[in-house]
């Protein structure tokens, strides 16, 4: 937090080595969450230079009310919202579980998962990656940026209320309906007691 | 087997504390004490315990190599190309940088149209009144000169050539800051 301020500051003062700096600390979080939100690469890559752009033209505005891991989290959370209205492309961004698996020129069926299987042991299988990911890219954004920003970027409550500018009380209900949702959507992974 | 939740009311905000060890110690005996006799909540609990569990598996991912490459040359970008004139006007701050075209524009316009109208008003009103003032300043010096005129005629009349009493009657307007 205080390397935070004192990167700020140089920035504000035209220092170029302060914003590489921040973008090689703060990069690879925020591309890890806008991967996350809008589900592909390419858009994660995109705004998250976005963001960094953000910051560049603005750093002069910057004021140390937030941190600056709130105010770029905030830039992206914003930006990926912004994404999803523009293009409406929930195509691609909601694949149904059920849905069969394009390889190459051929159809597949997905795997249905072992249910004696036990959670920890299909962890690094890409295929509950994938289903994961249609699991989330199936929950509002809102409730897909907290869940995201507390189980997967290990954000605080309060951290989380901050980015998304909303009370405690709703941070948690974000989560719980975000992981309910999940919960239903990855029930197969789930009953194995 | 689908769970009701409404049979806890605030579970929610209890169970995700619990979950993520955000209770403080006497919530966490209490809702552990409740959990015991309750079959929904316990089985909530273990739900989304497993879902956060999942949750977290999913492996990191980063940007490309080239990202402080890319992202300079996008900079240099921005930098480079300065926005319109008719753009860098002045707009409150919370004007997004988005929406300032469709802000700068009619801006712009009624700023030319307030400006055009001042203009005329400047242009037009003042010169009516100063030709007034000059018209009426240059009559009274008209006649100012017409009667001194005939008072030089009526007095060089009944004067020889060479007598200058009536010219010190002249200067002696001169002494006294006439307009001569």
């Amino acid at each position: 937090m205080h390397q935070d301020a004192e990167l700020i500051a140089r920035c504000q003062r035209a220092d170029a080595s302060a914003f590489d700096a921040i973008v090689a600390r703060y990069k690879t979080k925020i591309y890890h969450y806008l991967y996350r939100m809008t589900g592909n690469a390419e858009d994660a890559d995109d705004l998250t230079q976005e963001v960094f752009i953000r910051m560049y033209t603005n750093i002069g505005k910057f004021r140390a009310e937030a941190s600056l891991s709130t105010w770029l989290f905030r830039i992206a959370g914003n930006l990926a919202v912004d994404r999803f209205r523009r293009t409406k492309n929930s195509r691609r961004l909601v694949t149904s579980l059920d849905a069969p698996i394009q390889v190459g020129e051929e159809e597949a069926s997905r795997d249905v998962p072992d249910m004696s299987m036990a959670p920890e042991v299909l962890v690094g299988r890409r295929e509950l990656a994938d289903h994961i990911e249609s699991a989330l890219a199936k929950l509002p954004a809102k409730l897909r940026s907290a869940v995201i920003l507390f189980d997967v970027e290990g954000m605080s409550y309060d951290e989380i209320a901050g980015v998304e500018g909303i009370p405690l009380g709703t941070v948690k209900s974000r989560i719980f309906n975000a992981r309910v949702a999940l919960r239903d959507s990855l029930r197969p992974y789930l009953e194995t007691e | 087997m689908e769970t009701k939740l409404i049979t806890c009311p605030n579970a929610e905000q209890t169970i995700v504390g619990y979950i993520d060890g955000n209770l403080s110690t006497d919530d966490r005996i209490s809702f552990e004490r409740h959990m015991a006799s309750c079959q929904v909540c316990r089985t909530i609990e273990r739900e989304l315990r497993m879902t956060q569990t999942l949750l977290r598996t999913l492996p990191s991912v980063e940007p490309r190599q080239d990202f402080e490459a890319r992202l300079a040359a996008r900079i240099a970008d921005v930098k480079l190309k300065p926005s319109p004139w008719w753009m860098r006007v002045w707009l409150p701050s919370y004007v997004k940088p988005a929406r300032r075209r469709h802000v700068a524009i009619p801006v712009v316009a009624v700023a030319s149209v307030v400006a055009s109208l001042g203009f005329v008003y400047v242009s037009r009103v003042p010169t009516v009144k100063t030709g007034a003032v000059q018209t009426a300043a240059a009559s009274d010096e008209t006649a100012v000169l017409s009667e001194l005129a005939n008072q030089h005629h009526a007095a060089s009349a009944t004067q020889s050539l060479g007598d200058t009493s009536g010219v010190v009657v002249v200067a002696s307007d001169m002494a006294t800051g006439g307009s001569w």
